[in-house]
């Protein structure tokens, strides 16, 4: 019988008593630089994933608040020239998500998923070091062919081929990662957690990593197309516009909303804990969390090849009932956290804007779907994927205030996290609206040149509004990474091994895990709550 | 369940926990998610070329472009021998299992060939079909990217296939069988693309 195999009738029978072994086995871990560039143990791949993406995306949240400026003026181009306008907007988008957003979440999700699921390591480590990387050294070749005029409307041909290149290399590293998350919820969870005890995160990530890489395998299946017709004379798209055409609806819905899917598993985790309540419904939940990932499968939706696509039936239903899930959701939070003794830290705040920033592009995602409303090729649509860029950075900026002392092993600076609420409410909202304000007036998005023909009213405002909400949101990150850094640097206080009071696997192991991760076997797991089930059998003995 | 070993003094005593337990599904899933994630890649490019095709075609035109042809002896022999690849893997687990070296050998061989057999064909396909890639209507791009993209499956498969048959013939039989299944399981998806593009691409052409 294995770990992986083991029914849960067995687990009392395979899980040692108590929390965790008293004997603390000396193992071998690698240290110092060795251990950062040879090392395949999960927690140092998730905190070099974090540590990049969050870099990454300050500078490109950065690119993006200069080329929203670009729309303030709607008679010309400003900093940007004519040529490299195109460019620069493209760029932000790719970087935003595959070496922003993406990666950041899958970071905390190679940390924290084996914590939570009570496994030693993550499936296949050498793989997840690979994937990091490979993410790497593909991310930087992808900014260095878009510095040689590269990138899909660029003016050098080998430089457009290595962007494409170097983007399928992004997507492919990614694509371990991903494997190597499914694969451990699936195989390597502890003695007695069945799926439906699975942690909501690790769920979470369960039913993101899925989606991510059919989602991104129907890109590549783009790109390389993209790329045979680039390097072939262009016969099948033609100019750099067409091309891009082919491969931006990983950008629209109902794609893009994927991307914000860990943030449900992340309040999901964090408002029961500090609610001080087990969390109800937890299959609800779970099922909730799984249909609103299936609702963002967007690999169909590919409108380049088929413009009528928003007006059929499948696309207009998926759309509209999309919020749904997530409303469940609301509101089986809403009563844990009415039926509770709430202490609304950091986490809880920024994950509760990230959730209710989400609803909105959930509901923006619907009013695109619908014929009457005429929104349709708007830029309504650049809001709902920037409503889900807001989302999924709140849902960064939560995860690593609630595991940031078990990521960091000290504590995180919780003020700095406060004041985060309210700028990344105001940012993400700012950079939203301002596109939907825009869509709703009949704005077409910017051509390729950079200066629309038709400006219509309130286009100029909206590009303004969401130029400010981009900075916003750029600040809000760099502050994210201010937070962190006294505990990245091992300047504040230890962190305790369960500061919140945890009802999950991960928050019975020492703050930073051990190499190994548990000191000892880990805990019999009779539901989804382990931790505060024996909590509970404590206090029973002691009464 | 920790258990009490001896020290070498003999004099004290120290609980360890057991070891790793091994998890055999661990690779099976990896490989499939892998298989699936390759399947998807190939589908949208199809799906592209059906698109594609069904525009030219609804406009009257020929879809090959003039002086191109897809003959059928070929991608029909290749569709067998990938299937009978299908039958002499199943084999060798099944050999593999029973730790049937002899069955086992001659099982992992054959497969090999026939991997190799398909390479080969598909290879003299491509020199037969004289599809150009810049062909006007880009049919050589959706051609040439959607054959390509498989033959790269078949030979990240024939890698994976390489390394868990090193292990065979290292004779780790006890973890082989997971290794062989996997494999299996990716060779299968591979196939089962194969059949998709050979009646969407090769017989409707």
């Amino acid at each position: 019988m294995t770990v992986t195999d083991a029914k849960p009738e067995d687990a009392p029978a395979l899980a040692a008593p108590g929390l965790s072994s008293p004997l603390v086995l000396p193992r071998a871990a690698p240290s110092g630089l060795p251990g950062v560039l040879g090392t395949s143990d999960h927690k140092t791949v998730g905190r070099l994933y974090l540590g990049c993406s969050l870099v990454s995306l300050v500078a490109f949240l950065i690119i993006t608040t200069v080329v929203s400026a670009e729309g303030v003026d709607a008679s010309g181009l400003g900093p940007l020239a004519a040529n490299s306008y195109f460019q620069t907007e493209t760029l932000s988008h790719v970087g935003l998500f595959f070496l922003g957003l993406i990666p950041a979440m899958l970071g905390l999700a190679l940390f924290v998923v084996p914590l939570q699921v009570g496994s030693a390591t993550v499936a296949f480590p050498r793989a997840a070091a690979a994937s990091f990387w490979g993410w790497l050294l593909g991310g930087g070749v992808l900014i260095g062919a878009y510095l040689a005029d590269g990138g899909p409307v660029g003016g050098n041909d080998e430089a457009e081929v290595l962007f494409l290149v170097s983007w399928v290399m992004v997507i492919a590293a990614l694509a371990v990662g991903f494997v190597c998350v499914i694969t451990t919820v699936a195989t390597a969870r502890a003695p007695g957690m069945t799926l439906l005890r699975v942690p909501a995160f690790s769920w979470a990530m369960l039913v993101a990593c899925s989606l991510w890489l059919f989602n991104l395998a129907a890109l590549v299946g783009n790109l390389i197309i993209v790329y045979v017709d680039t390097d072939n004379a262009a016969v099948l798209y033609g100019d750099g516009a067409n091309r891009w055409a082919q491969l931006s609806w990983i950008f629209a819905q109902p794609a893009v909303l994927s991307f914000a899917l860990p943030v449900l598993g992340i309040v999901g985790d964090a408002v029961p804990v500090a609610a001080r309540l087990r969390q109800g419904r937890h299959g609800v939940v779970l099922g909730a969390i799984g249909a609103f990932g299936v609702l963002t499968f967007g690999a169909y939706a590919q409108t380049a090849f088929n413009p009528d696509l928003v007006h059929q039936a499948l696309f207009v239903v998926g759309s509209v009932v999309l919020v749904l899930p997530l409303l469940v959701l609301l509101g089986i939070w809403a009563d844990t956290i009415r039926r509770g003794r709430i202490r609304l830290n950091a986490a809880v705040l920024l994950g509760v804007v990230g959730l209710l920033t989400l609803i909105a592009a959930a509901l923006a995602a619907g009013a695109y779907a619908i014929e009457p409303l005429d929104l349709a090729y708007t830029r309504w649509g650049a809001g709902v994927e920037k409503l889900s860029v807001a989302a999924t950075i709140c849902g960064v900026g939560a995860g690593l205030f609630y595991w940031g002392p078990k990521i960091w092993g000290h504590r995180v600076a919780e003020p700095l996290g406060r004041l985060l609420v309210p700028l990344l409410l105001a940012g993400g909202a700012l950079f939203g609206v301002g596109d939907l304000i825009a869509g709703a007036n009949g704005q077409r998005p910017t051509p390729a040149g950079g200066v629309s023909e038709v400006v219509e009213r309130g286009a100029e405002i909206g590009a303004l509004l969401s130029s400010v909400g981009a900075g916003l949101l750029a600040l809000g990150v760099a502050l994210m990474v201010l937070a962190m850094l006294p505990a990245m640097l091992r300047r504040s206080p230890r962190a305790d091994a369960d500061p919140w009071g945890g009802h999950t696997l991960e928050w019975t192991t020492v703050s930073p895990p051990p190499f190994g991760n548990f000191n000892g076997p880990v805990m019999a797991v009779t539901s989804p709550a382990p931790l505060l089930d024996a909590r509970e059998a404590a206090a029973k003995e002691n009464v | 369940m920790a258990s009490v070993v001896p020290h070498q003094s003999g004099a004290l005593s120290l609980p360890i926990p057991p070891p790793p337990a091994p998890r055999p599904r661990t690779l099976l899933v990896g490989a499939a998610l892998a298989g699936t994630a390759g399947a998807m890649t190939i589908f949208t490019m199809v799906s592209i070329y059906l698109a594609r095709r069904s525009d030219v075609l609804n406009r009257g035109e020929t879809w090959l472009p003039r002086g191109s042809q897809i003959p059928l002896p070929q991608p029909n022999m290749m569709f067998f021998t990938l299937l009978m690849s299908c039958v002499t893997l199943a084999w060798a687990a099944w050999a593999l299992r029973r730790e049937d070296k002899q069955n086992a050998y001659i099982a992992l061989a054959i497969t090999t060939l026939m991997a190799f057999a398909y390479v080969v064909q598909a290879s003299y396909l491509f020199t037969l079909s004289e599809i150009p890639v810049n062909a006007p209507g880009g049919q050589g791009v959706l051609f040439w990217a959607i054959s390509g993209g498989h033959l790269a499956m078949v030979l990240a498969g024939l890698v994976f296939f390489a390394l868990m048959s090193f292990r065979a013939l290292s004779g780790n039989f006890r973890r082989i069988p997971d290794g062989i299944t996997a494999v299996g399981i990716y060779w299968y998806i591979t196939v089962g693309v194969y059949a998709v593009i050979w009646y969407a691409v090769y017989i409707t052409k």
